[in-house]
């Protein structure tokens, strides 16, 4: 806002110069009439002004108050006032927030429990929700403790057993909720293979902290130290193959026994 | 010519000299601008001593005639500098920096030189930063910022300066302001008008913008039309053109045009800035029409900092400030004026407009009796004011090299005909000769 453009001022523009570009239905000729009424028994002045962004050749678009403008064409007045806004997308998405025109809307990928509850309480009381009967406290821990950094879209909600399930329940949510995936960089080159019965301690451990800090088949939610002590501490001697690690008391799954012949020979 | 300037500045190297910036990107640059092989002279001689420009072009399209050959009357000028120095220290051409400082002056001085008065636009560059200036007469004023080449802004800005030098020439917009009221400033719109439009030599448009006053309308006996500059600015869809009126005084046998006038009218104190778009930006969206069609637009501004002085500046290229040498509120405020309003504008300027505009120009004395003691007095003042800032140095103390000076540069001896001339409705200039000549000195100090 300074002196040299019309930011955050109040200006009296011709109709003309005003225009719509959202094509919104105008409300009912009963409530226009009484609106155009309205206006002139209170000297032709909206004192609720349009809100609208400066356009080339000073040509201003209305973004929000659509109402005022069907009423002042219908009172068939030329000149209405318009509190002028700056054109950023935030500050556009800011008015139609406040206006009631648009829901706030929230990113899941990094949104907290408490803001994933407000905005499921949110949808529950909207008339004919299908989420009227969800537990919401219970639904919103279970999307909060979600790894939901690489989420794509909305789809996993329905695999976290919350009462939300595929169809009108997961499409509500599409009101409020966004997701901004994380793109992981590319995992760095793995550790060089080290024989299995030979590796220290040390050597076992780095390779499967490898494992777990790219997220690899579930390395993560290992206790790596532990892990890596019983691999370390196992009778190896006999082992023919790197298959014996499904054994082990740390239950390796088939698919990373896989991934653990990437970084252990045997 | 179409030039693939990604190549361009692969092909120079950090560390270039003089001699290869010209080559690899200076050529290329004349090429871009539509100047061909025949149409550029290097190391063109100024006229002022063994004073040489690196570059200096002209289109000619006829055959017999080359610049190459006879490289008279140009009409573009290039500085260029390496990237380095020859003992390896990089040049640093960007704003504020010395070497930018001294640039910048070099180009003024070649652009006013004997052999360089046909050229009209000047370019400083290293291949790393690069700036356009253009010449109005005797005024040299930046046409785009000091700009740093990137690939990804290069094509754009070659592009920008190739538009600018082909453009139409554009009058100069010369704003008349002061902060403080009484020191002149219509007297000397008038008789300035006046002395550049006698004899049809410049083709010049007055505005009077000072809301409440309108000293310049009244003392001019014009009587605003039907179309009125305040509408214009509230309205889109006024022709500009139609508010415009001729001013004439009546001679012997005819009467004889001086020049236009755009006045104000009974609407402008009601105007506050309620109903007009773009606000204080919106008078040089108005007055841009009319560009084209003056050598000088001269507006007279109102005093104090509000919607009608800032959209002064804001329409302005240059700004004159008067001021009495006995006044010394006029000559603090000037300094307000220098270092803090023009600057606020020329940040809005660059914002809307991309120009570094407007700038100071050095500070113009209307007297009435001056002594060598006052004028000695108010040195010592200004010399106080100024401190060590060279900009302000620039426009109040041009020549402070001597202390003992009287010299006020720019100075106007205000006889009472002047504001006698008041009451005839015609300019002093017009009335009388030493007035007329010392307007006219004034013109051509400035401005011719």
């Amino acid at each position: 806002m300074t002196p040299f453009d019309s930011i955050g001022k109040l200006l009296l523009r011709p109709i003309e110069d005003v225009y719509l570009e959202d094509k919104l239905s105008p409300p009912s000729d009963f409530i226009l009439a009484g609106a155009a009424e309205a206006l002139r028994v209170a000297g032709e002045r909206n004192w609720i002004p349009l809100i609208v962004t400066e356009e080339k050749g000073y040509k201003y678009k209305i973004i929000a108050n659509h109402f005022v403008y069907y009423a002042v064409n219908r009172a068939g007045l030329d000149q209405v006032w318009c509190l002028v806004i700056p054109s950023d997308p935030k500050s556009i998405e800011q008015v139609k927030i406040l206006s009631g025109q648009e829901v706030p809307t929230l990113n899941l990928t990094t949104a907290s429990r408490e803001a994933i509850e407000s905005a499921l309480a949110h949808l529950k009381i909207q008339p004919g929700s299908p989420l009227s009967t969800l537990d919401v406290i219970k639904a919103a821990v279970r999307i909060a403790e979600a790894d939901k950094t690489t989420w794509k879209n909305l789809n996993p909600i329905s695999t976290l057993k919350c009462g939300i399930t595929k169809g009108k329940k997961l499409d509500a949510l599409e009101q409020v909720f966004y997701v901004t995936p994380i793109e992981l960089p590319p995992p760095p080159p793995p550790p060089e293979k080290v024989s299995i019965k030979k590796a220290s301690y040390e050597g076992i451990l780095e390779r499967l902290h490898y494992l777990a800090d790219n997220k690899v088949s579930g390395f993560d939610q290992l206790d790596i130290a532990k892990t890596a002590e019983v691999i370390f501490t196992a009778q190896k001697g006999k082992w023919k193959s790197l298959s014996p690690l499904s054994k082990l008391e740390c239950g390796f799954t088939t698919v990373q026994v896989t991934k653990l012949r990437q970084v252990f020979t045997l | 010519m179409s030039i693939n300037w990604q190549q361009v500045l692969d092909s120079i190297p950090q560390n270039a000299s003089e001699a290869v910036v010209t080559n690899n990107f200076v050529n290329p640059l004349l090429d871009a601008l539509g100047f061909e092989s025949n149409d550029r002279s290097p190391q063109f001689p100024t006229g002022v001593g063994a004073q040489r420009v690196d570059y200096a072009a002209r289109t000619i399209r006829n055959f017999k005639e080359s610049f190459l050959f006879d490289p008279v009357d140009p009409y573009l000028i290039i500085e260029v500098k390496g990237r380095c120095t020859a003992a390896g220290v990089a040049i640093n051409l960007s704003e504020r920096t010395a070497k930018y400082v001294n640039t910048k002056e070099q180009i003024e001085q070649y652009l006013k030189a004997p052999k360089c008065k046909t050229a009209h636009w000047g370019i400083i560059t290293n291949s790393t930063h690069i700036q356009l200036f253009r010449k109005i007469g005797k005024i040299v004023v930046p046409a785009t910022p000091c700009e740093f080449i990137k690939k990804d802004n290069i094509d754009q800005l070659i592009q920008r300066i190739n538009n600018l030098i082909h453009d139409k020439p554009k009058a100069l917009t010369i704003a008349l302001y002061n902060d403080k009221g009484g020191v002149g400033k219509t007297t000397t719109a008038i008789n300035l008008a006046c002395s550049l439009g006698l004899d049809g030599k410049k083709k010049v448009l007055l505005v009077d913008f000072d809301s409440n006053q309108r000293d310049l309308t009244d003392t001019l006996k014009i009587i605003p039309g039907t179309s009125k500059l305040s509408h214009c600015l509230v309205k889109n869809n006024i022709d500009v053109q139609t508010v415009v009126q001729p001013f004439k005084v009546s001679g012997a046998k005819k009467s004889v045009y001086l020049f236009d006038v755009l006045p104000a009218d009974d609407d402008f104190p009601d105007l506050g800035s309620l109903n007009i778009p773009g606000q204080s930006s919106r008078l040089k969206e108005v007055l841009a029409p009319l560009a084209y069609q003056y050598d000088y637009i001269i507006i007279d501004a109102p005093p104090g900092w509000t919607f009608f002085g800032q959209s002064c500046l804001f329409a302005s290229d240059v700004v004159l400030i008067p001021a009495k040498h006995d006044n010394l509120a006029s000559l603090k405020n000037a300094k307000y004026v220098i270092k803090k309003y023009i600057p606020s504008v020329q940040y809005e300027r660059l914002k809307h407009y991309n120009e570094p505009l407007p700038v100071p120009l050095p500070l113009l004395f209307n007297e009435h009796s001056p002594t060598d003691a006052s004028k000695k007095n108010a040195r010592l003042f200004m010399h106080n004011l100024v401190g060590s800032d060279a900009e302000l140095e620039s426009c109040y103390l041009p020549h402070r090299l001597d202390p003992n000076s009287t010299d006020l540069r720019y100075m106007v001896s205000q006889y009472k005909v002047i504001a006698k001339a008041a009451f005839s409705y015609v300019p002093a200039v017009v009335l009388h000769k030493t007035v007329r000549d010392y307007y006219k000195k004034l013109a051509e100090d400035y401005f011719l």
